[in-house]
């Protein structure tokens, strides 16, 4: 057993853990001698998984919790428009897990090989094995390579998705520093479901605000799968008042606007509208639960997650739990505020359950904030209950900002877009 | 296999069909059997245990009261807001009650 003691250093020990694959070995209470009562395994350390680690740990300090995560610090996806649009830098929306190791809970750099879940056992990249009484997965999603014809990963290299924010984000914005003014800067929005609904619009408005300031002859195309996206009327008024005419152009998906192919080496998008080629080329693509539910086996053929409202337990394998993107939650957008909503339900939920209690009933909010440039903000709201059908959004409460509102507005709307984002990773990664 | 959902859970769903069936209103309010969910939703933006670390304001250790009467002008739409008034939609009068409660005893 490793002792938390005097100057131990807690960025050793997470290098340490990485390098050595040490594992399962470390007390969640350093100091408590009692055995824990159950283990939670969490795989997924971002809005979902994190959330859900914390909140079990202030419920019930007696559930033995591991969070496996591959990654060694979390970038969010929130807040990675703003560093695409030049105003944020990649260290603004960088997390450690340091503040969830201090509050006990084991934090394994690592990633999951294989789960047996008739064993109730996790595999992990090291060769260890961990056992659980509970499995959660909140692994976000994966990009469906060559849906698209042509955009696999080698591609992405070329026309970054940066839908995973990380080195993804900073090739994106590395390629928008060296266009030249006058460039054609395309984007490709997929169908729903994908991550982040607002974001491909979010993130044209950052592209422009920076275009507009520095290479002011360029223009922006969103080749869109749909024919409407959500917070359409607010982003069309936001780019009329902020932005010169013609600088964001968005064409719907019966309009030519479903890209099925790319050309990677001329940066070219293919669509019924015809061939269109790109000085920089960002390709969200139709997008699907990550790997490791696949490998869990609780993906539908849809390849997405069904899950039991109430609980978030997976409805093909028992006592395995996903949450977050990978899953369907019913009418809630796929976000970091669902996923966080979905890690407190979840972590009730398991509390509950493992202390032989009665599941409460769920109920769930989701905002989400975009930024149409640093100082304009919009938002929509709901909030949700979950039937046994799934889960539904309340009736009456699912809004958005106004329209024709004044600047003060959009920009007190973007002050508690960063609020919000303070406060979320807070929740996730603060000892609390 | 899913886990059966508590009895008292359909009873819930019920009863909510049964007020929207005599309510003229189109706003659905939520029951708040279980507070501490309902509160957490609300630490998503203002912080855990209602302590804010940023731009949004702390609820914690605010009075009862003025909780009450802040939530209440934001649902009426006395209070001007950029959100409120649109997040207090479902929550009626035993709603902020009980969550001003809540946040009322948390520690600033």
């Amino acid at each position: 057993m490793i002792e938390k003691r005097p100057g131990f250093n807690r960025r050793k020990f997470l290098s340490a853990t990485a390098a050595t694959g040490a594992v399962a070995a470390l007390p969640a209470i350093p100091g408590c001698s009692s055995a824990k009562k159950a283990k939670v395994v969490i795989v997924g350390g971002g809005f979902g998984g994190a959330t859900c680690a914390k909140y079990i740990s202030l419920a019930d300090p007696d559930i033995e919790i591991t969070l496996i995560e591959r990654n060694r610090n979390f970038v969010t996806c929130p807040f990675s428009n703003s560093v695409i649009g030049g105003f944020k830098k990649m260290s603004a929306i960088t997390h450690s897990y340091e503040g969830l190791l201090d509050r006990g809970i084991n934090v394994l750099i690592d990633s999951v090989t294989a789960i047996d879940s008739a064993a109730h056992e996790v595999t992990l990249a090291s060769g260890d094995r961990l056992s659980y009484d509970r499995l959660v997965l909140s692994p976000g999603i994966d990009m469906i390579w060559n849906a698209i014809e042509g955009y696999d990963e080698a591609a992405a290299q070329i026309m970054p998705h940066a839908w995973k924010a990380g080195p993804q984000t900073i090739l994106l914005r590395n390629q928008l520093e060296a266009m030249k003014d006058g460039g054609l800067v395309v984007i490709s929005a997929p169908e729903y479901p994908y991550r982040c609904p607002p974001a491909p619009y979010e993130r044209a408005s950052l592209i422009a605000h920076y275009l507009a300031r520095h290479k002011p002859r360029s223009k922006i195309i969103i080749l869109d799968a749909k024919d409407k996206y959500t917070k359409q009327p607010l982003f069309e008024e936001g780019w009329r008042r902020l932005y010169p005419q013609g600088m964001i152009e968005w064409v719907a998906g019966g309009k030519g606007g479903r890209v099925t192919g790319v050309d990677p080496l001329t940066k070219t998008f293919f669509s019924d509208g015809g061939a269109l080629k790109a000085d920089v080329g960002n390709v969200v693509p139709p997008q699907q639960a990550a790997a490791i539910a696949r490998l869990a086996g609780v993906v539908d053929d849809d390849e997405w997650c069904r899950i039991d409202p109430l609980t978030f337990e997976s409805k093909t394998v028992k006592n395995i739990h996903v949450l977050g993107d990978a899953c369907v939650a019913g009418a809630m957008p796929k976000s970091g505020f669902s996923a966080n909503n979905q890690g407190k339900v979840t972590a009730a939920a398991l509390v509950a359950l493992l202390n032989g209690r009665e599941v409460g009933e769920p109920f769930f909010l989701n905002t989400c904030y975009s930024l149409l440039s640093p100082d304009y903000g919009i938002s929509i709201n709901a909030a949700y209950r979950a039937t046994p059908a799934g889960i539904v959004a309340l009736l009456g409460s699912g809004a958005t900002s106004p329209l024709d509102a004044p600047d003060s507005v959009r920009k007190d709307a973007a002050k508690y877009a960063g609020g919000w984002y303070a406060s979320i990773t807070g929740e996730m990664f603060t000892k609390g | 296999m899913p886990v059966k959902p508590p009895a008292h859970f359909f009873l819930i769903a019920v009863s909510l069909v049964m007020i929207f069936a005599a309510s003229a209103s189109a706003e659905e309010t939520i029951a708040v059997p279980k507070v501490g969910i309902i509160a957490t939703t609300c630490t998503t933006c203002h912080g855990e245990d209602g302590r804010s670390p940023g731009s949004i304001p702390s609820l914690a250790g605010k009075g009862r009261q003025d909780i009450i009467d802040k939530l209440r002008a934001f649902k009426s739409g006395d209070r001007p807001s950029t959100i409120m008034g649109r997040i207090m939609v479902p929550f009626d009068e035993g709603g902020i009650d009980e969550l001003a409660t809540y946040f009322a005893a948390r520690t600033k």
